[in-house]
């Protein structure tokens, strides 16, 4: 048995701020397998990475938190010791922007370092964009079908109001602008003028090589 | 303060009792507090034990496919934050020496219906009876202050840690602030009264005060993990001091 010394751990006292992370990993995990399982096919897909360990830096504000899938289950902890597969360092932003858009090609830009298996992030990437919750079942074990159908109903029809109204408000303002105010000009009046400047183009260039043909003989006479 | 299995007696809160007695004096304590024991904990803890327990699983480091042991598991708590980090591949033995306890926790366990990969083994943390170098992390929380020879159940327990495994010891410890102690010495004396009100057993929370007054410091257990075998040991204290989480490693065997 050797004494190790002990070790200088600036770690040593923390206490409130790693509580307090704790139990905001706590909520957000019992969320995140909340909506996991109302969504059987990503569980499925979760499971095929069983064992595998994302770990997001955050460096400002300074931040650790592990995503370990654990077969069905997702465990978020902030614990160094967990070896990670991927780990993904950068600002709060930049992380933000990552897990919320699919591209991943403005990685460079926005300074987020990656080491590891990148291919596990698109992996994880895809599984939260395709999260797709049956909530309707779960609404009706609670409320029942009917008024669940109702819900459904009245959520879609809402929907659709809102898409036409956007519609047409597109629309409007699309003819105000070319129309009514003239600030733009209308797709008709733009079509003519390309229309003019193509045929303004072939001109030039049939003049061009008139002038061409014409220098070629002149040259010959002389 | 040290162990006391030289001597013949020991210490049972501030009483000094027979070294072969303390187990079933203990034993009896939490027969009778068995069933109103979460309960009691958040009342002693204004509900932050879960929030501890929770941050000592965070600890552990576990993934899945790895075996635990949950020594002194009592009612399960940490099983059933154990089990789903292990999966179905993975093992969680909850191991208690009071029956009561065990029975408490194993059936909180099957009601949740969160048996599948939870096995349970009425055991005592001096003489673990598991095949040496097995655990990938063994947790004892709220458990070694009530052991008789606590170097011992160290040394068990580090016996039966896999090398590259880890220890985890969730206990109440010393204060850092004196102010705080003291604030925290008036409100555990209120305990006895609310354990006499809740489980009509006082005279067991006495004793919870008082071990928890006897149990070494942060330091001191620390050194008893060193001196077990434990490499890389460290502490969080928690709360300020009132509970700690010291955290050992086994590179190799002895």
């Amino acid at each position: 048995m050797s004494a190790i010394k002990p070790q200088a751990d600036s770690r040593r006292f923390f206490t409130v701020n790693s509580l307090l992370q704790s139990t905001i990993y706590s909520i957000i995990e019992t969320g995140l397998n909340q909506a996991l399982s109302l969504d059987p096919a990503t569980r499925k897909q979760i499971a095929m990475l069983s064992g595998k360990c994302m770990s997001i830096h955050c460096q400002s504000p300074d931040l650790l938190l592990n995503v370990l899938v654990c077969e069905q289950y997702l465990s978020l902890s902030g614990n160094e010791a967990l070896q990670a597969d991927i780990t993904i360092t950068g600002n709060a932003s930049a992380l933000i922007k990552l897990l919320l858009t699919r591209n991943t090609s403005s990685l460079k830009h926005d300074g987020i370092i990656i080491t590891g298996d990148a291919g596990l992030l698109t992996k994880f990437q895809k599984i939260l964009q395709n999260l797709d919750i049956d909530w309707e079942y779960q609404l009706s074990k609670f409320i029942g079908d009917i008024p669940t159908q109702f819900a459904h109903d009245s959520i879609h029809s809402a929907g659709q109001f809102a898409k036409k109204t956007r519609q047409n408000l597109q629309d409007d303002i699309d003819n105000y602008l070319h129309e009514e105010a003239r600030l733009f000009p209308s797709a008709t009046e733009l079509n003519d003028f390309y229309e003019s400047v193509d045929a303004l183009r072939l001109r030039v260039d049939r003049l061009n090589s008139r002038t061409l043909k014409l220098q070629s003989e002149s040259a010959a006479d002389i | 303060m040290s162990n006391d299995s030289q001597s013949k007696t020991t210490h049972f809160g501030y009483r000094q009792v027979a070294v072969e007695d303390k187990a079933d004096l203990v034993g009896e304590v939490f027969h009778s507090v068995a069933k109103k024991y979460d309960l009691m904990n958040d009342v002693m803890s204004l509900g932050t034990h879960r929030i501890i327990k929770r941050f000592t699983v965070e600890l552990s480091a576990l993934r899945p496919g790895m075996k635990v042991l949950d020594l002194a598991g009592g009612t399960g708590d940490f099983s059933l934050l154990f089990s789903p980090l292990v999966g179905s591949q993975g093992q969680v033995i909850l191991a208690d020496i009071n029956e009561s306890m065990l029975r408490v926790g194993r059936d909180r366990i099957i009601d949740k219906g969160k048996s599948g990969n939870i096995s349970y083994t009425l055991a005592n943390a001096e003489q673990l009876p598991f095949t040496p170098d097995t655990f990938d992390c063994i947790c004892i929380a709220y458990g070694l202050r009530n052991v008789t020879d606590k170097q011992a159940a160290l040394n068990s327990m580090f016996e039966m840690t896999a090398p590259g495994g880890r220890v985890l010891i969730l206990e109440f410890s010393k204060p850092v602030n004196p102010l705080l102690g003291k604030a925290y010495d008036v409100y555990s004396a209120l305990w006895p009264k609310a354990g006499q009100l809740i489980t009509g057993d006082g005279e067991s929370y006495q004793y919870l005060v008082e071990s928890i007054r006897m149990h070494p410091d942060q330091e001191t257990l620390k050194q008893m993990m060193l001196e077990a075998g434990f490499e890389n040991c460290e502490y969080h204290n928690v709360m300020g001091g009132i509970c700690a989480i010291h955290v050992g490693h086994k590179t190799t065997s002895r």
